[in-house]
């Protein structure tokens, strides 16, 4: 595992690179698109034991963080989703530098779902398959969503809130610790499924909850148009904006399984 | 400003990343972040990163870094116990320091177990001059429980005053509850006189600390006077800071309590700078 920086000069990255053993060049490699704010946190365990069991395996796993998130540069009031989406690039480019492979898997993590999905449509040949764990495909749900839980985690983290967070409405450009910036929120609210078109030839599978109306309409979409999309019923309920101090589960076994097996067998 | 990322440690098996200003106020001055819990080097809510950030820019170098087993970090491979290999890994972590930036006086800032893990780092290790513990060790004292009981009571309707809640006032008046051992958010407590003398030794090598409590654990700790209350006389009052920073959670959730937060930390280094004389400014 070796800690890096890339990217231009005005958006450098920070990323973690998991090289197979035995090193060489590996026919195929994984990206891992992260999800937003305290969900990057809370799943950055998962990334890391999922790239060291692919590692083992024989395949290159790149794991970064977003401008304006973790360790790359840029305060969290900058990023965007159209920026996240030129990382995904800039992280797909290193990573086929450093691998040498001629097939990556993309694995989109909630919102980074969707910047994966987004970032396909102008990725090159060398991009083979997207995975989407939990994508978020509806930004003004999400964005309700976030506000629900930001309110609940200030009021469980405070014994007593102070006056000024005492019966607040969710704030807008704030959540769960992380800034929203004014054009992540735009492009969010503009955010609804059917925006959401990925390249029709590429191979997707897309592990989530069945009964999500929001996954289901995409996959709906996504059958009508013939694309190749593969729903698989995700293992364990993850509760993404929970605070790891609560003692939620970080590596949830089921579902590290069923990531690592469909991400192994290409 | 410039972050360079390491892997360092006899096994080269800790991850943290420096980050280096783009002038120094005193390149013998550095900082460490330390983990919170089990969360990764960034910090809850990406509060290292913030911190380090705003230090550069005023002069002041620091790295984050994950303690083995926690982060990017391998597990260790060593027989030592929690405490022991923590403080082994930050010591790895000065030494890194020292060899990349030359400094030569460090300020550990820890949250939680951060907290606790950096005050064990100072009693082990001479080169730590300053101390920023938020939420590390708690020693409640009767008011601390009074005032407990009374938020509740308060805080409940009228008519879910128990019997089992007066009696609890009672007792708590009476003086029938556990002002003994402290408790430490990690569950590494020291006792009262282990702490006392801990802390007598560390000001008596000039050691500057400053204790910060937030307004999420009131249960343990919930008014501005309670540290001088649990240590009536002690020698080593006077000597450290202690602030009650209510308007903050034990996670800066809020983007307001992390700017508060990296506001007490600029100021308290910033005030480690000025307290020694220090040579001219100099480039990295």
């Amino acid at each position: 595992m070796i800690p890096i920086r890339f990217g231009p000069d005005e958006r450098q990255l920070f990323g973690m690179y998991h090289p197979r053993d035995g090193g060489g060049v590996s026919p195929r490699a994984l990206l891992i698109c992260g999800p937003f704010g305290q969900e990057s946190i809370r799943v950055h365990r998962f990334a890391r034991v999922l790239a060291n069991r692919l590692a083992r395996t024989g395949v290159d796993t790149l794991r970064f963080d977003y401008f304006g998130s973790g360790d790359s540069d840029g305060g969290d009031e900058l990023t965007d989703l159209d920026g996240w989406c030129k990382d995904v690039h800039t992280a797909h480019r290193e990573l086929q530098r450093r691998s040498g492979a001629r097939e990556i898997t993309w694995l989109g993590v909630g919102l980074g779902g969707a910047a994966a999905i987004r970032g396909a449509r102008r990725a090159d040949g060398s991009l083979s398959r997207l995975v989407l764990w939990d994508p978020v495909l509806d930004g003004t749900h999400y964005l309700e969503a976030l506000g629900r839980r930001h309110l609940q985690a200030v009021a469980q983290s405070f014994g007593t809130p102070p006056e000024s967070l005492a019966n607040c409405e969710a704030p807008t450009d704030e959540a769960l610790g992380f800034a929203i910036s004014s054009s992540m929120r735009e492009q969010l609210l503009q955010m609804v499924p059917s925006s959401l078109v990925p390249p029709s030839n590429l191979k997707i599978s897309l592990v989530a909850d069945p009964a999500d109306g929001r996954i289901s309409e995409w996959l709906r979409t996504r059958h009508r148009t013939g694309d190749d999309v593969a729903l698989i019923p995700v293992a364990d309920r993850f509760d993404w904006m929970a605070e790891e101090l609560q003692g939620a589960a970080m590596v949830p076994s089921a579902t590290l399984a069923q990531l690592f097996a469909n991400v192994a067998s290409g | 400003m410039k972050e360079v990322p390491f892997l360092f440690g006899p096994e080269n098996s800790l991850v943290g990343i420096v980050t280096v200003p783009p002038r120094f106020a005193d390149p013998s001055v550095a900082c460490l972040l330390l983990n919170a819990g089990v969360l990764h080097r960034v910090g809850p809510h990406r509060i290292n990163v913030k911190v380090a950030r705003a230090l550069a820019t005023q002069g002041v170098a620091s790295i984050r870094l994950d303690l083995a087993g926690l982060g990017d970090s391998e597990p260790p491979r060593s027989g030592r116990d929690g405490i022991a290999q923590s403080v082994a890994d930050l010591r790895a972590a000065l030494d890194l320091l020292q060899r990349e930036v030359g400094a030569s006086r460090f300020l550990a800032i820890g949250i939680c177990s951060g907290a606790v893990n950096s005050y064990h780092l100072a009693m082990a290790d001479p080169r730590v001059s300053g101390l920023f513990m938020f939420d590390g060790f708690f020693f409640p004292t009767l008011k601390t429980h009074i005032l407990r009981r009374w938020r509740r009571l308060t805080q409940q309707p009228l008519s879910a005053l128990t019997a089992s809640a007066a009696q609890s006032l009672v007792n708590a008046l009476a003086g029938r509850h556990d002002l003994g051992r402290g408790v430490s958010a990690a569950q590494t407590s020291l006792s009262r006189v282990e702490f006392e003398r801990g802390m007598n030794e560390l000001v008596r090598r000039d050691v500057a600390v400053l204790l910060g409590y937030s307004g999420s654990l009131v249960e343990l700790y919930n008014y501005s006077a309670q540290l001088r209350d649990a240590f009536p006389d002690a020698p080593f009052l006077d000597r450290v800071e202690c602030q009650y920073l209510a308007q903050i959670d034990h996670t800066v959730t809020t983007l307001a309590a992390q700017r508060e937060f990296i506001d007490v930390v600029a100021r308290f280094v910033k005030r480690q700078l000025t307290a020694l004389p220090s040579p001219q400014s100099a480039e990295p």
